[in-house]
């Protein structure tokens, strides 16, 4: 497996863009889950999935052959989603301010718009939405982790090369999160 | 085992960390503490409910739209070219320095039929046309180098003589205190550019 990756990379750092499309082809997926998680919405998901591949490919000379490719394009999209989350949090948006990059559109309009996507035709169970909603509010510290855990199914140590993180620290953030979620879900009255 | 370490121990079980020992002694407890045993269930419950909450599928044309929004092929063809030249650094230099060895070479100032000449006192010499003359009873001192030309020795030079593509006749009168040479071929004539190139330096 990891010697397609590597091949791919090879071909793809040669300008290869078919090379680079089977690359997408075979991380697109998880990407997009990953930002997903993180981020709690579709457009913004997809938004994410975009950038790290551009990154991905403009950084395609200074890919690291000592790491596996799916440690480095995990970084680079934890790195991304994180940093997304950070300036959300500084412009802490209303939905009546106006979105600057459509003319005329508020943060209602957009809510009409999701009745289309694919994202509002699925069906939560009320502990799912509830589970669904901590995970949204959890500190981002905890949740890059706790995602790359549960939905990547990721090892300490794996998460520990993606994040640039001590294992040791990973560990004590996984606990904490994992307690924090725990608790929250007694008080709303999951289990 | 107190209740904090078997928290503490449930962690590193869920983290796929703990050791088989350690495995067993939890389980001891987990049998005698309903306390850290509903830990425990809660825990495990709350890893699959996360695991299972459900992601829509992303838009058909994603993976399309992130095709397109690449830049185009042309710059990393430009660095596939500039990778060869960084991969083989010395190959790159004997390429380079063997074109401009052959563009040195057919440069040369003496490849044409212009006549050249290098040395000091060359008031004293006679030229005509391509012919040159060291009269007799005339000193040159230093050497003496003619490309494209006749050279005949009458006098006295102190120092070599060395012609290129040309001819040297040394009259009976004639002194050379250093050595008298013909260069002709085109490679004596490289090495003797690059050993004159390497004294000058």
């Amino acid at each position: 497996m990891d010697t397609i990756d590597s091949r791919l990379i090879q071909l793809s750092q040669d300008g290869d863009q078919e090379a680079f499309a089977q690359l997408l082809e075979r991380y697109a997926n998880q990407i997009y889950r990953l930002c997903y998680r993180m981020l709690g919405n579709q457009h913004e998901a997809e938004d994410a999935v975009q950038e790290t591949f551009l990154r991905v490919h403009m950084n395609l000379d200074r890919y690291d052959g000592n790491y596996k490719f799916s440690t480095w394009i995990f970084r680079i999209c934890t790195n991304l989603c994180i940093d997304r989350l950070r300036k959300r949090k500084k412009t802490a948006y209303s939905l009546d301010s106006q979105m600057n990059d459509e003319e005329g559109t508020d943060g209602y309009a957009f809510l009409e718009s999701k009745e289309l996507t694919p994202e509002a035709q699925l069906i939560l169970s009320e502990s799912q939405r509830t589970v669904r909603r901590l995970i949204d509010d959890l500190p981002e510290k905890y949740k890059s982790i706790i995602v790359l855990r549960y939905l990547q199914d990721l090892s300490v140590k794996e998460i520990s090369e993606i994040t640039g993180m001590p294992e040791s620290t990973v560990k004590t953030r996984m606990h904490r999160g994992r307690e924090l979620l725990r608790r929250k879900l007694k008080i709303e009255s999951v289990f | 085992m107190n209740c904090n370490e078997a928290i503490s121990l449930i962690h590193d079980y869920l983290d796929g960390e703990l050791m088989e020992e350690q495995t067993e002694c939890l389980k001891k407890h987990l049998q005698e503490c309903e306390d850290c045993a509903a830990v425990m269930e809660e825990l495990t419950m709350t890893e699959s409910l996360i695991k299972n909450i459900p992601i829509p599928s992303p838009s058909k044309d994603l993976s399309e739209r992130i095709l397109a929004a690449l830049p185009k092929a042309e710059k990393p063809k430009k660095a596939a070219w500039f990778q060869q030249v960084r991969r083989y650094p010395a190959l790159t230099a004997a390429a380079v320095f063997i074109v401009l060895m052959m563009t040195s070479l057919f440069n040369l100032p003496g490849n044409g039929q212009e006549l050249v000449i290098r040395g000091n006192d060359l008031d004293q010499l006679e030229i005509t046309g391509n012919h040159v003359v060291v009269p007799e009873g005339s000193t040159i001192n230093g050497n003496l180098v003619i490309e494209n030309g006749t050279v005949q020795v009458d006098g006295n030079v102190e120092g070599d003589v060395t012609v290129i593509d040309g001819s040297l006749h040394l009259a009976s009168t004639a002194a050379i205190s250093g050595k008298a040479t013909q260069i002709n071929q085109w490679i004596d004539r490289l090495w003797f550019k690059l050993y004159d190139l390497v004294k000058k330096e």
